[in-house]
């Protein structure tokens, strides 16, 4: 190992850890110990790190409180280095991280929110497809589903929650002020992360529609699709679900399977 | 290595660096601004918000590009994906050139996001020289690297930061971007002059100048680009342009960010340096 590499190797590991070692490669200031000066990149390395989750988690912050945030994110970010380059990418397991904190416990809808914040945080980012136009509509030869695939627009992320998420969401950011608090117990809901344009979106919608959304997530032919739906869904009429995903533009093209 | 091209037209005066919270107004008020900045990691994603508005930014104003993750200085083979998608992003936008720093930021796939010192060696000078080779060669053209600001210094360096960053220049054949804040809050934290610092630097290659506030933190001075320009800086920066000539010359605001007008009216207390430069010509 090079001597630089050796430096580096200690000083990563100072910045994410222990100072001990690295401190013999620093130079002693008149004002600052090795070890003062290591510490301003240790705070400034780990504290940049919890302001990026608390960016990408504005309303689970917004809900546990900064300090209670802040000292979480910390742990987070002293067993979870940056992996990448860009802050963008940083805090996809911070949801898993919060399922298995302790502290938690007692607020189990919390790792939900932090999910769905993730998924906002990447569809915000994504790269879109536009909804099918209706002429181009009118002409899918929906006689031949089976040989059909239907495509959903992009981005479009499925949320499934035994919590009223929408509504955490929105006392987290404090955005409606109607919001001032929310019954847990009034149950959970589906939810889709979408972008209508620039805007990123979230809605909650029936479990059919959400049924029919997770059935055109898989590679399979639409005509296999509404025929798993509607085995499923005995008593209602699937043409009101592919209507409603039409109204909401969440359907991008039928296209042919190459078989 | 060819220099990248210029049209000076395109690239004089004093560029701000674009923020998310000023593309509104800027799209609706046009401000008088020869050039944007736009930090390519902001723009490495697939679609979305941030390249929706720099791509309609870019309609009206020329941009150049500056990135904080490439670790030059690092030991971790370059990243070749960040590299391609800096390429894409480059082939886009058109940018007048790009930056990064003189620095490291991760090792052994673990990342700092934060700008790191390098030691000031004979062997370091050969690595990132290298390194800075590599990347211009796939860019096609030269790149500026930028002096960084430092907390602590190594006991393996056995010369001064000028010194170092001529040699890396001088070796990889690339030009300089020289941050004023950044050699004002070395030179305190480190106690050197930074005068002596300015007239280190290789005039021929110095391409950019930046401008932006400290925090004093008591005992040391951190670079948070978060105030407006300190006084000792618009010292040094008054001396960098008697020193260099008029080079073009950044703003940048990253946090605390303020109305744009304050950032405009910063731009124009560093023209009135040039100003006052050209009458004294």
């Amino acid at each position: 190992m090079s001597e630089l590499s050796k430096l580096y190797a200690t000083m990563m590991e100072a910045i994410y850890g222990e100072t001990s070692l690295a401190a013999s490669y620093i130079v002693p200031g008149k004002v600052l110990s090795a070890a003062a000066q290591l510490g301003i990149y240790q705070g400034s390395v780990k504290g940049g790190l919890v302001q990026a989750l608390g960016d990408l988690f504005p309303a689970s912050k917004g809900l546990l409180g900064e300090q209670f945030f802040d000292a979480m994110a910390s742990r987070y970010v002293a067993i979870n280095p940056s992996q990448s380059a860009s802050l963008d990418h940083y805090g996809e397991t911070f949801p898993l991280f919060m399922q298995r904190f302790e502290p938690l416990a007692e607020l189990p809808y919390m790792p939900d929110l932090a999910s769905l914040e993730w998924t906002w945080h990447l569809a915000f980012h994504a790269a879109s497809t536009n909804a099918i136009s209706p002429d181009v509509l009118t002409g899918v030869p929906l006689d031949q589903a089976d040989q059909l695939q239907c495509i959903l627009v992009e981005p479009i992320y499925l949320h499934r929650s035994d919590y009223p998420l929408l509504e955490l969401r929105a006392l987290g950011l404090m955005t409606e002020s109607e919001v001032d608090a929310v019954d847990i117990a009034s149950g959970g809901g589906c939810y889709v992360v979408f972008r209508d344009g620039l805007n990123t979106q979230m809605s909650q919608v029936s479990p059919p529609l959400y049924a029919l959304l997770e059935e055109l997530k898989k590679p399979l032919s639409f005509g296999t699709i509404c025929a798993q739906w509607l085995s499923k869904h005995p008593d209602l009429e699937l043409n009101v679900y592919t209507a409603e995903l039409i109204k909401r533009s969440w359907i991008a093209d039928f296209r042919a399977i190459n078989n | 290595m060819s220099a990248f091209k210029i049209n000076p037209k395109d690239y004089h005066g004093v560029g701000i660096g674009l923020r998310s919270a000023h593309y509104q107004t800027i799209l609706a008020d046009r401000p008088d601004v020869p050039w944007f900045e736009a930090l390519t990691d902001n723009y490495m994603n697939d679609g979305g918000y941030p390249l929706h508005y720099l791509e309609k930014i870019r309609a009206h104003y020329p941009i150049t590009f500056h990135g904080v993750g490439l670790s030059l200085g690092g030991v971790d083979p370059i990243d070749l994906t960040y590299l391609k998608r800096l390429k894409a992003l480059r082939s886009q936008f058109q940018p007048i050139h790009f930056s990064d720093h003189l620095c490291w930021t991760s090792h052994d796939g673990r990342h700092s996001n934060d700008l790191l010192p390098m030691p000031y060696t004979q062997d370091a000078v050969r690595h990132v020289s290298e390194r800075i080779d590599q990347v211009q060669n796939s860019l096609g053209e030269q790149i500026l690297v930028e002096n960084v600001s430092s907390y602590l210094s190594y006991t393996m360096s056995d010369r001064t930061e000028a010194e170092f960053f001529a040699e890396v220049a001088q070796q990889a054949d690339c030009l300089i971007l020289c941050d004023i804040n950044n050699i004002y809050v070395s030179a305190k934290n480190h106690g050197f002059d930074a005068l002596d610092y300015l007239k280190a630097m290789p005039k021929a290659r110095i391409r950019e100048l930046h401008l932006a506030g400290y925090e004093d933190q008591g005992d040391y001075l951190l670079d948070t680009h978060g105030e407006a320009v300190h006084e000792p800086v618009w010292g040094l920066y008054e001396r960098a342009l008697e020193e260099y000539g008029e080079i073009p010359t950044l703003l940048e605001w990253d946090t605390n960010i303020p109305d744009f007008s304050v950032l405009m009216q910063e731009q124009s207390r560093a023209l009135n340096y040039w100003t006052k430069k050209q009458a004294r010509v």
